[in-house]
């Protein structure tokens, strides 16, 4: 009898934890999609972009640093370049530093961000306004 | 001829099995954990964290058990089992920001409803994070309540 009394708060235990894996629906806010700033990502006086030209059309894109660049920067060069969920994304590119393989075309980001299942083109989009 | 154990011998085992189970959880999810390289920002430091404590949780309770060292071990068995509940609601939450990033179910997201997303979320179709892998935490924790349940050892003061 008495051991059935101590396990009851055990079962509880377990029961509750279940339940909050399962019944959290709606607390959280959804994905933190908001859009970005459109800042310039060329501030001047930043040393953690450089301009490059980029595919046969010859536009130009903001590189900007995956090492040392601000999340807010580098969200600004993917909106720029086109990137939906710019902000997003660009947490995932801070989230990850430091990136010593930038000169192999940052494998181990593009490894990370695949994850995402994100749709063709996206993964190269971002890598291409990334410099080390 | 039959030789009848002793209750109190067979709870022994049983403890010590539960002990045993738990202590192969922490290894395993420890060899899970490093596979994966699970120490890639401060919030996948966290499991980590907890395994060292229930492994000296369960050592406290499988070596020179007293009184204290069960209740402590109980404490922190309750502190795991926390963690491991916070770490299901962790990637589960981190799957669902990563809802608008998936190339399925990004264009839809905002039109999906919240209930929708968060099944989304937590049946692993958005997002990277395994969500019933911290849980793994969870069990481990309960063995080792199970095995301080009427803990001999508490007996003696």
């Amino acid at each position: 009898m008495r051991t059935s009394t101590k396990l009851a708060p055990i079962v509880l235990a377990g029961a509750l934890v279940l339940a909050a894996c399962g019944g959290s629906s709606g607390s959280e806010g959804s994905a933190d999609v908001d859009a970005t700033t459109s800042t310039t990502v060329a501030a001047a006086s930043d040393a953690s972009t450089t301009t490059a030209a980029s595919g046969s059309s010859g536009a130009s894109v903001e590189k900007v640093s995956a090492n040392d660049a601000s999340q807010e920067e580098i969200a600004a060069a993917l909106d720029a370049a086109g990137v939906p969920n710019a902000d997003r994304w660009a947490r995932e590119v801070t989230e990850y530093r430091p990136y010593d393989d930038a000169d192999q075309g940052f494998p181990h980001l593009r490894e990370e961000l695949a994850k995402y299942n994100p749709a063709d083109g996206v993964v190269d989009q971002i890598i291409s306004v990334l410099s080390e | 001829m039959t030789e009848e154990t002793a209750p109190a011998d067979v709870a022994g085992r049983l403890r010590l099995g539960l002990l045993g189970l738990a202590s192969l959880g922490v290894l395993g999810t420890a060899v899970e954990l490093a596979t994966i390289r699970h120490w890639q920002t401060t919030e996948q430091l966290i499991p980590w964290v907890f395994l060292a404590i229930v492994t000296a949780a369960i050592a406290a309770v499988a070596w020179r058990p007293s009184a204290g060292r069960v209740r402590a071990a109980q404490v922190l068995a309750v502190a795991t089992l926390a963690a491991g509940a916070y770490g299901v609601f962790e990637h589960v939450s981190s799957n669902l920001e990563a809802g608008p990033l998936d190339a399925t179910y990004g264009l839809r997201w905002d039109t999906m409803s919240a209930a929708s997303q968060w099944w989304a979320a937590a049946s692993g179709g958005v997002g990277p994070s395994p969500t019933l892998a911290p849980a793994v935490l969870v069990q481990i924790s309960l063995c080792l309540l199970l095995a301080t349940l009427d803990h001999p050892a508490r007996g003696r003061g």
